[in-house]
């Protein structure tokens, strides 16, 4: 079931009421787990066994990995259970006709849950504990994917009520809702009525659908990620935040570490700079052979086909050559001044991220090059073909929803606006609370498809 | 200590919740849209309704009794087509079934839903098309387009949402409440409150045509507001709009025309003229000829057609007349 749907609602807030009405860890992480079952069988039943599945073991897989430590079949037990887990992946997404909702967010927990264990991290011991770590319903969809040790220590103990944590929720969940909401689904029909079909596109059309499609999936995916994290304060856990503005970035680089960042630094960590120290003895080339390696898995990661692998190395080829120019980039910086360089820097990096993402987005390559090869047409187009079949006060509310989504990302860089709003009066709380809710409520555009990232 | 008590939280959030449940309440007791319950006369109500799920409900309730088995489909330009005028061709049991702002992919959804009715026959399909009808590929949603759950295959909950929604938005919510307190229409209500009284016959949901009884009163004054000046002052020139069927489009169109095909179903497509005088591009009507048939579309938006767009011929900038509307079939069926 969606975040966004009554079967949801009714579903979260019956768990919360029983999650606080009984007493102690047994309770709260059997309440948990049983909401979890019913959460991801509510889809199907395969995906709930799919993840039972890697769940156990991932589980039994790491015990054993322990216990072998000091074994020379150490080695063989870890590359093993890595090629297990990858290999039913690499099943489910090119031949199993029914994709396992949320397979690559909880396969990725699940190595590194084994490697961190190879690297000398202690196993959890409990079951129960370790399938919430991995089945827990409010990220398991569309992560964050979180590390081993950073959650399943909070899973050790009982969560008292907190007060101001669930307010502190409460608003994320909004701001997660109206991002969703009033944004990006309020994009999404008229942006896929272009991409679906770019042949029968105008230039214009191409260009306007490129340029806003980042906007459309970054609203998409961090208003999945605020409502997945505040759903978590909620229960009283901490998870792993995902984006830090990204469209700030003056470099690709810098993009990838503010992007889906639970996804970039896994890759980081258990891909980037394990290769880049294996192939230390090529020097630069090392490392320039390991961003390219890394973002092709990031890529693939993404999905089956060419245009994921072609979209990895869009983006390493643009970070090998941001690596390769850092004194020429930092010369035009001194001559031009952060005044002028930095808004071209984050104008440049936003162009580069809309091409490249039309490899995530477009089916085909063909298509892909067919569109940089006429976004530059029909510059004369009439304007109601820019519509793209909005009405002008969709594109107002949307043009609006995108500059207080900015503005707010902005202002909350500086000053946590959540908590600010906890130290107002109380009227002035209240009118923000009525207010939010009624933004969400007039201008969401309900009924629109799934959340983007749901299909990993 | 206290502070931590949920229950705090949750009063909260119920006292936040207090005004919106009250027009929760408000909503399903008005029904305004008239899609909580089943009503026996759906005909004189004081809001603009959704036709097409009007037009579905009637159509269910009627359907035992009246037998249709033919259907005029489109937006509300199929006003200018009568049932009674429309039977003297097909000599059959018709019914209006039209929508608000109908495109090709609302037709089709519906002519499924009609297929999928036990014992119903679809004999004959007119339909009813403007220049931009073929381009969508999906039917459309919100409050004055969402079919009911058997037409459109989504959830009761999302039927129900949808235009709980609707009553929700600024502007129907002011000027629904501002009605029903003071009982009185003001020109800004138009098209959330009707103020013309019964729009639809009851059988065959025909248009009553209250600006049709105007013009025969009035006669030329009819036409004398500012709002007809360009087309008195002949500022229109006939032109033709962009082309809107593609790949997406003709496979779309050619599934719709196998759907009939199977059903022996008799379709006929008449694109109405524009007192703007922009007709629909010529490529996208060969296209719709050479799937359904060059007898069975004609465009009356061409320049064959100019005349068609005389101002005499129009109840109001879109929509045309029934005298046009009858002209039109005749040559659709001579």
């Amino acid at each position: 079931m969606e975040f966004l749907s009554i079967p949801f609602t009714v579903f979260i807030v019956i768990t919360i009421l029983l999650y606080y009405a009984g007493k102690g860890k047994r309770w709260q992480h059997g309440l948990l787990l049983t909401a979890s079952i019913i959460f991801i069988g509510y889809y199907h039943l395969q995906y709930l066994l799919y993840a039972i599945g890697i769940t156990l073991f991932t589980f039994y897989a790491g015990k054993l990995l322990h216990k072998k430590k000091e074994d020379k079949s150490a080695s063989w037990i870890f590359v093993g259970s890595l090629a297990v887990l990858v290999g039913v992946w690499l099943t489910a997404r090119y031949w199993s006709p029914i994709f396992p909702l949320g397979i690559s967010f909880y396969t990725f927990q699940a190595l590194s849950y084994l490697i961190e264990i190879y690297w000398d991290e202690e196993p959890e011991e409990s079951l129960l504990d370790f399938t919430l770590y991995m089945m827990l319903f409010m990220k398991f969809l569309s992560g964050p994917i979180e590390r081993g040790y950073e959650l399943l220590p909070q899973l050790k103990k009982a969560h008292a009520f907190d007060y101001d944590k669930a307010v502190y929720g409460l608003k994320l969940i909004a701001w997660g809702a109206f991002l969703k909401l009033v944004i990006a689904d309020r994009i999404a029909p008229s942006l896929d009525s272009v991409l679906n079909n770019v042949r029968d596109a105008t230039g214009a059309q191409l260009m306007q659908a490129t340029m806003l499609y980042p906007i459309q999936l970054y609203a998409d995916f961090a208003g999945y990620t605020h409502m997945a994290i505040g759903l978590g304060m909620i229960f009283g856990f901490k998870l792993s935040p995902n984006f830090d503005r990204p469209f700030v970035s003056l470099s690709t680089g810098e993009l990838w570490r503010r992007w889906h960042q639970s996804l970039s630094f896994w890759v980081r960590d258990y891909v980037f700079m394990p290769l880049s120290a294996e192939t230390r003895t090529l020097g630069r080339w090392g490392i320039y052979l390991s961003i390219l390696v890394t973002f092709v898995a990031i890529g693939v990661w993404h999905g089956a086909g060419w245009t994921f692998a072609l979209y990895g190395v869009f983006q390493g080829i643009v970070i090998i050559y941001e690596t390769a120019a850092t004194k020429f980039r930092d010369n035009i910086r001194g001559t031009f001044g952060d005044h002028i360089y930095r808004p071209l820097m984050m104008i440049r990096t936003y162009i580069l991220f809309a091409l490249s993402l039309l490899f995530f987005r477009v089916a085909k390559i063909s298509d892909v090059f067919y569109t940089y090869r006429h976004i530059f047409d029909g510059m004369k187009t009439n304007i109601k073909e820019m519509r793209l079949g909005m009405g002008d006060q969709d594109w107002i509310v949307f043009g609006i929803a995108v500059v207080v989504m900015f503005i707010i990302e902005y202002i909350n860089s500086r000053h946590n606006l959540i908590a600010w709003s906890a130290k107002c009066k109380v009227w002035q709380r209240w009118t923000m609370y009525v207010v939010a809710t009624l933004l969400i409520f007039l201008f969401g555009a309900f009924g629109v498809e799934n959340f983007i990232y749901i299909q990993f | 200590m206290k502070k931590n008590k949920p229950t705090r939280l949750y009063l909260k959030c119920m006292l936040l919740s207090l005004p919106f449940i009250a027009l929760v309440a408000l909503y399903i007791i008005k029904d305004p849209f008239m899609v909580i319950r089943h009503y026996r006369d759906y005909d004189h109500s004081d809001i603009c309704q959704c036709e097409g799920s009007i037009g579905w409900f009637k159509y269910k309730m009627l359907r035992h009794r009246m037998h249709y088995d033919s259907f005029i489909m489109g937006s509300s330009c199929t006003k200018a087509f009568n049932t009674g005028d429309w039977n003297r061709y097909i000599h059959a049991r018709p019914y209006r079934l039209f929508s608000n702002s109908e495109e090709m992919s609302d037709v089709n959804v519906k002519l499924e839903a009609l297929y999928s009715q036990r014992n119903q026959q679809v004999k004959n399909l007119l339909i009813v098309a403007e220049k931009d009808f073929f381009t969508r590929t999906e039917p459309q949603g919100g409050v004055m387009h969402i079919m009911p759950p058997d037409v459109s295959g989504k959830s009761e909950i999302t039927y129900q949402t949808t235009f709980l929604q609707g009553f929700f938005s600024p502007m129907f919510l002011w000027h629904f409440l501002k009605f029903h307190v003071t009982h009185r229409y003001e020109h800004c209500m138009r098209g959330i409150i009707n103020d013309d009284g019964p729009t639809r016959t009851f059988y065959t949901n025909d248009a009553i045509l209250p600006n049709e009884t105007k013009i025969s009163t009035e006669g030329e004054e009819y036409w004398d507001d500012k709002s007809w000046d360009n087309a008195k002052q002949h500022k229109f020139v006939w032109h033709e709009a962009p082309r809107t069927i593609y790949t997406a489009q003709i496979d779309y169109l050619n599934k719709m025309k196998e759907l009939c095909q199977r059903h022996g179903t008799n379709v006929k497509i008449a694109i109405g003229p524009r007192l703007d005088k922009t007709a629909i591009n010529h490529d996208d009507v060969n296209i719709l000829k050479h799937i359904f048939g060059s007898r069975n579309v004609i465009d009356f938006s061409d320049k064959a057609h100019e005349k068609y767009s005389d101002y005499h011929n129009f109840y109001d900038n879109i929509h045309y007349r029934i005298i046009l509307g009858r002209d039109m079939m005749k040559e659709l069926y001579q």
